[in-house]
């Protein structure tokens, strides 16, 4: 193969660039240094001038702090154009001190106090040092940036004004005594759950591989066999690569939110401190949506609706390779800053301007630019997925004749391949901010933090749809599968689907009814929340006429839909309580949202995913799960889901707000006030929590399931559910390529000629129209 | 008080109540169809003549289908009715939304990383005080009850959201805009503030204590 050197080139060059971006954010106010340095006196630094910072009896900083001691530091400069003799002098230097921890607290009119740094006030130029008092935090090294200016005194900047800047250390408290070695650091029971996951994951693929043929067990025939896996363009086994990755982060993310949990089983726990526990649960977030959920969607999408089409492959094998490969690079850069310890910590909804604020982590930036790789592959997965559905239909396959889920794949990926680009907007523009001191969003340089929350949300809330509604098309397919009929009002349902999908680009404001967006058009977006209550019944209606007159057969993936029907309703019903904007203002960023989302994202797209892993799995392997274990899998799981999340309802309207990394009970019954939450609120937390491991164990059930029958299950026949697309035309698993000749479709309505009448309904209605299907 | 007090409670009932009847209809149909339209014990009967390849017949009835669309739409266009006009109550100022002749104060509540500021411009002390807490040592803005006041929110760094725990009122406090909160405090006591909108890592010890007194 020619190699082209200069795409070769440009794209070391694009790679190169893009890992020392953020290395630049090594200094806390990116590369110019905005925000941390008064630098307005002088352009360049200078070495005549020399920073200092001691206690205040002169004596050098001690290298470990005491917890909760305060200590009084002298600092200030000497040297420099501000120690020199200079006639009719207005002043003589200035210097700002950023602590990354701990408390700083002012000690006369000469300092004050401005976002979070200490600076000199109009009195407290004409010194050359300065005293201030810090309290030491409970934990973790201290940081001291002091930046000090040395000026000629004409009281206008220029080149005779001199700065410099240095760092000072305090250490945590190390030795023997205080800390204790006993209680496990959170950073460090995350990095061995992950190992541990990583090391499942690598003795199933080996166990798999060994099983395939237990007598060629070496690495000649291995390299080949994984290297066939890592470098395939067929979309079944890209497929299997995103549904891997999926499961390997839904796994990681798991242990995050257990994680979080056990911090907040009881009140004041200190498992994790407020660091960790802010990157935590940025992560579990992040994780869940972007590389469990989504992946795990595509990976479905990847192999069944090739498949229900009638189509050999995805339009564009190569970049669907490519996008999911995108997926673990952009994984690493998520997850490496929390490596180091100084993970993002800013939420998963990256709010501004803390995401380019000088407290939050340099993890942040890694975590933008993860995010903007998974940005590229989504908007790649949505041209492969868009063209495919609209060109390679097999010929006799009308829009009006799809799958549903193929429906629900293709509405899913046009709202993420239309609302994606304002999200990839906004990172780009906090990238900037925090690597070379754009202005985005910084309000003293005029940006507006609101213009983030915008482009996030009119991402954001298609984004949530994009992940439900494939699971939509899932339980469609479940339930009328099951139930033995045909599904009750397809082209309702495509029309519900179609119409959520439009819904969700004009709701989005519903995010930010407290943000301080124009009252007006918070009323606006609350009329149009309150509308897509209506599409979504339509559906959930529709499954439940489905089950009527029916013979429902009960499977696993029938009690998964059930369970997500259950559970979904309950969702759908709680959001309702949002967009009335009174109501909002109380339930807004509360346990009750926490509740809602968690309702409808694990109990809608985890469930509904469940149900297509029991469903499809025979399919995809050719082997069936195990019925028995699916079932212990699905009582565990609804009952635990359920003690798990439906007591933050009742959290959330107790006041319990979310993102604190710990919560105030009332100290005693005569005490109001101090701690407003009840003290129930504690028995309740450890309630959730309990259930949260055993929902989590349950999950291990699935993954044993899926192990043991991929090497020992029952063959499974071509169609073992007795469905009707063209999936089950093929054996199981599947040929590849998948059809030797394109199979033909034949629509049993069609073939009566009856219900061919044409009225005003009809006509507004989407024509099967026979030169669209010449096209093919 | 405008907010979190009695409109909340009213459409929090109203919306609890419809609730119950969408869950009741719901899972009542979904309970019953799932018992009594079940296979019998290894029965696959196939009703639709459901084949591979085959799209299937449908299976529809309009009238049922026009039904699901306008009665939730009903529901809907009833219960946003009912929330129109507690919302304006939460931005406006009192004599737009129908007060008349109200008079309002202004105090001004400005967020930091991690704690509140409050500043009673020129007011009495009797209309509006800062102090310090006895048994826990923080922040007590006190304020008149049945007095309307206008806080007005502002942030010296990043976004912050005062959250009056026990009314259920917040709203964000964003830097370089202005934002305003209208309470008329209708019981007194001691109430609780923290902050509602994740601003680092004290987030969860940025508290305050609202005090209200006759």
């Amino acid at each position: 193969m020619k190699v082209n050197v200069k795409i070769l080139a440009i794209t070391a060059l694009l790679v190169a660039s893009l890992m020392l971006a953020p290395s630049l954010q090594a200094r806390s106010g990116g590369i110019n240094n905005v925000d941390s340095g008064c630098t307005c006196h002088s352009g360049s630094p200078s070495s005549d001038v020399s920073p200092f910072m001691t206690l205040g009896n002169g004596s050098a900083l001690p290298s470990e702090y005491n917890p909760g001691e305060t200590y009084t530091f002298s600092f200030g400069f000497t040297g420099g154009p501000g120690s020199e003799f200079i006639a009719e002098r207005q002043n003589t230097g200035g210097f700002n001190l950023v602590a990354t921890s701990g408390t700083l607290t002012i000690l006369d009119d000469s300092t004050q106090m401005i976002a979070g740094q200490l600076t000199h006030t109009t009195t407290g130029n004409d010194q050359m040092n300065w005293s201030v008092d810090w309290t030491a935090p409970s934990s973790g090294s201290a940081n001291f940036q002091l930046t000090v200016n040395s000026v000629d005194g004409d009281a206008s900047p220029g080149d005779g004004d001199h700065w410099a800047q240095s760092q000072f250390v305090m250490g945590a408290p190390g030795g023997v005594g205080e800390t204790t070695t006993s209680s496990a650091d959170g950073i460090t029971v995350l990095f061995s759950a992950i190992l541990l996951v990583s090391l499942m994951l690598l003795i199933s693929v080996a166990y798999v591989f060994y099983r395939a043929n237990p007598e060629s067990f070496s690495w000649s025939a291995f390299a080949p066999w994984i290297s066939e896996w890592l470098t395939s363009t067929d979309h079944k086994k890209v497929g299997t690569l995103y549904f891997v990755a999926g499961l390997f982060y839904f796994l990681v993310g798991g242990v995050i939110a257990l994680m979080i949990r056990i911090q907040l089983s009881v009140p004041g726990n200190d498992f994790l401190t407020q660091d960790q526990y802010n990157q935590f649960f940025t992560l579990h977030g992040t994780v869940m949506i972007f590389l469990a959920a989504m992946p795990l969607i595509n990976g479905f999408a990847n192999w069944i609706v090739p498949l229900q089409i009638g189509a050999r492959d995805l339009a564009f094998p190569r970049i669907n390779a490519m996008a999911f490969w995108l997926n673990p690079a952009g994984s690493i850069l998520i997850l490496c800053g929390v490596f180091s310890g100084t993970g993002a910590d800013v939420g998963w909804t990256g709010y501004q301007p803390i995401t380019s604020w000088v407290s939050s982590h340099p993890g942040t930036t890694f975590w933008l630019a993860g995010q903007l790789m998974l940005v590229a592959s989504s908007t790649l997965a949505g041209i492969n997925f868009i063209t495919t559905i609209c060109a390679m239909r097999t010929p006799s396959m009308g829009w009006m004749q799809m799958p549903l889920f193929t429906w629900s794949v293709f509405v899913s990926v046009m709202c993420l391949f239309i609302s994606i680009p304002a999200f990839g907007i906004g990172l780009i523009e906090a990238f900037l901010d925090r690597t070379i001191a754009t202005a985005f969003f910084n309000t003293s340089a005029g940006g507006d933090p609101l213009l983030w929350s915008h482009l996030f949300w009119y991402f954001g809330h298609p984004e949530v749809y994009v992940v439900i509604i494939p699971a939509f098309g899932i339980v469609s397919e479940v339930l009328a599968t099951s139930s033995r009929r045909s599904i009750f009002g397809y082209k309702s349902m495509v029309y519900a689907m179609a119409g959520i999908g439009f819904v969700s680009f004009i709701v989005y404001g519903h995010h930010m009814l407290t943000s301080g967006m124009a009252p007006w058009l918070r009323f606006v977006m609350m009329l149009t929340t309150m509308a897509v209550a209506v599409p979504t019944g339509i559906k959930i209606f529709n499954w439940l006429a489905t089950m009527h007159g029916g013979s429902l057969v009960y499977r696993t993936h029938t009690l998964w839909s059930l369970g997500f029907l259950v559970t979904f309703t309950l969702g759908g019903i709680s959001g309702m309580f949002f967009p009335s904007i009174a109501m909002d203002i109380h339930l807004h960023e509360t346990y009750f949202v926490v509740a809602h989302f968690h309702y409808v994202l694990v109990g809608g797209t985890v469930f509904g995913l469940f149900a297509a892993i029991y469903y499809w799995y025979p399919k995809m392997t050719g082997k069936m799960m195990d019925e028995r274990l699916g079932l212990l899998h699905f009582l565990i799981a609804f009952i635990s889901y359920n003690g798990l999340f439906w007591p933050m309802h009742k959290l959330g309207l107790m006041g319990m707000t979310r993102r604190h990394h710990t919560y105030f009970i009332q100290a005693n019954e005569y005490s109001d006030v101090v701690g407003t939450l009840p003290p129930e609120v504690a028995s309740w937390n450890s309630f959730i929590t309990i259930n949260a491991f055993i929902f989590g164990l349950s999950t291990l059930i699935m993954v044993t399931n899926m192990v043991m029958t991929l090497v020992k299950g029952k063959k499974a026949p071509a169609d073992p559910w007795g469905g009707w697309s063209f999936e089950w035309l093929v054996s199981s698993p599947p040929p590849t390529p998948s059809f030797d000749d394109l199979p033909t479709l034949i629509d049993v309505n069609e073939e009566h000629g009856s219900e061919k009448k044409e009225n005003w309904l009809t006509r507004l209605m989407v024509p099967n129209d026979p030169d669209e299907e010449g096209m093919n | 008080m405008a907010v979190g007090g009695e409109a909340y409670n009213e459409l929090f009932d109203v919306f609890f109540l419809w609730s119950g009847v969408v869950g009741v209809i719901v899972f009542g149909w979904l309970i019953h169809h799932s018992f009594f339209y079940r296979s019998k014990d290894g029965e696959v009967p196939n009703i639709d003549d459901i084949a591979v390849g085959e799209f299937p017949k449908h299976f529809h009835n309009t009238k049922l289908e026009i039904a699901w669309v306008v009665l939730p739409s009903i529901l809907i266009i009833y219960l946003t009715y009912i929330s129109l006009g507690p919302a304006s109550d939460v931005w406006e100022d009192p004599s737009v939304v129908g007060v008349e002749g109200v008079d309002y104060y202004e105090v001004g509540i400005n967020g930091q990383q991690w704690f509140w500021e409050f500043d009673c411009r020129n007011l009495d002390a009797d209309l509006c005080d800062v102090g310090v807490h006895d048994e826990t040592g923080l922040t007590v803005l006190s304020v008149k009850k049945d007095v309307t006041y206008r806080f007005n929110l502002s942030s010296s760094d990043v976004t912050h959201s005062p959250y009056i725990v026990q009314w259920g009122a917040k709203e964000d406090s964003v830097p370089g805009i202005f934002t305003s909160m209208w309470v008329t405090p209708d019981i007194t006591g001691e109430f609780f503030i923290d902050c509602a909108e994740f601003c680092g890592d004290d987030h969860a010890y940025m508290t305050a204590i609202l005090e209200v007194h006759e």
